[in-house]
């Protein structure tokens, strides 16, 4: 527990530059390259990617699992899924 | 923690003399990333009118005490946090600071942002696999995955599994955004990618967590594979010559596409990360 204790006493410096930082802000309208014309096509292809994203997050888990004990279920599963992605990266 | 804040100052002096020197410029005056820091801090923030444009400095926030965090793994200048199979722990963590800058990108409603975001998420796709694979030749040939035991290994791992830390350099580059994979913030064709709306205090945090991520990885390759270094004086001048290698390479040739990078990744890397790792299990 007591190691990530310490993660908010990491948070410190990057809180303390940025309200050390001028504050004042200036609100603009849209910038002529601010608002998308077209968000949803830029949102579909974030989306696919963000899905793609999770996949890994999760195979990182399953790969602390496969660390731990080979011939686990978790372990299965990731040899499974790194087997599919690779064939659909790979298409 | 507090040896890493100036030295990400160091580490951007470096590149930019670097940089200056293979063009034949004189370069920047060691404190100068230091005065633009402040000049950035100095500066009003500007900002598009939309809600939840309080919520991205969150995102650059908790990014920047992430890779803060994870520099108490190393002795920088004392290693603060050890237990064992702490190298999985840290490697997990640091997974989560491209993707609050994706969200920090998206949450943006520009469109510049938002391509910015599809590409870091995209890239780190790209690299991710490699470059844990290229860990774990390190886990196998020292059999365990704890920094301390790895630190105090008598031989340099770099001499042992040369593949394995050409990826890793490989993988830094992408990780840490530099040329030829500086994809999700192409200045000249997204115009600054996820930093395109960032100002003010913003963008000095933004460049400051750059540094500390090229500065982290350097270390921790250094760590990795650059041979038995317990203490803060042998750590340095391995990480920095880490950062110059990166410097070097940034600067000998232009950006690659985003599919080119993912080709380069996982048709070319990953079956040689894979070798590799069967090597080293083997024993070989």
């Amino acid at each position: 527990m007591i190691p990530l204790l310490l993660f908010p006493a990491s948070l410190l410096l990057p809180v303390s530059i940025y309200l050390l930082g001028c504050r004042k802000v200036r609100v603009t309208g849209p910038f002529a390259c601010g608002y998308s014309s077209s968000p949803q096509r830029v949102g579909m292809k974030f989306h696919r990617a963000a899905y793609a994203f999770l996949l890994i997050i999760f195979e990182e888990f399953l790969l602390i699992i496969v660390l731990v004990s080979p011939q686990s279920i978790g372990a299965v599963l990731f040899y499974a899924i790194t087997a599919a992605s690779a064939l659909v990266m790979l298409r | 923690m507090i040896a890493a804040f100036p030295l990400a100052f160091v580490t951007e002096w470096i590149d930019r003399k670097v940089s200056a020197r293979v063009q034949r410029r004189k370069g920047p005056p060691f404190l100068q990333p230091l005065y633009d820091f402040i000049k950035l801090l100095c500066k009003e923030d500007l900002r598009v009118n939309y809600p939840g444009s309080n919520i991205f400095p969150i995102f650059l926030i908790v990014s920047t005490g992430i890779v803060l965090y994870l520099f108490l793994f190393l002795p920088f200048p004392t290693k603060l946090i050890s237990f064992k199979d702490d190298l999985i722990f840290v490697v997990f963590f640091y997974s989560f600071v491209p993707m609050l800058l994706a969200l920090l990108a998206y949450v943006i409603p520009s469109i510049y942002s938002n391509i910015g975001a599809e590409r870091v998420v995209k890239l780190f796709i790209a690299f991710e696999i490699p470059f844990l694979l290229s860990i774990a030749s390190v886990i196998a040939v020292v059999k365990s995955a704890t920094l301390q035991d790895i630190m105090s290994f008598k031989v340099p791992l770099a001499l042992i599994l040369p593949l394995a830390f050409t990826i890793y350099v490989i993988s830094m580059l992408a990780d840490s955004e530099i040329t030829p994979f500086d994809i999700p913030e192409a200045h000249t064709e997204v115009a600054g990618g996820w930093t395109c709306e960032l100002s003010g205090r913003c963008l000095a945090l933004a460049q400051l967590l750059k540094n500390l991520r090229l500065l982290f990885l350097a270390s921790l390759g250094a760590v990795l594979f650059m041979g038995p270094c317990t203490s803060f004086m042998s750590l340095l001048p391995r990480t920095l010559l880490l950062i110059f290698i990166a410097s070097l390479i940034r600067n000998m040739g232009g950006r690659i596409r985003e599919d080119q990078a993912i080709t380069l990744f996982w048709k070319e890397i990953i079956p040689l990360a894979i070798i590799q790792l069967i090597i080293a299990l083997s024993g070989g």
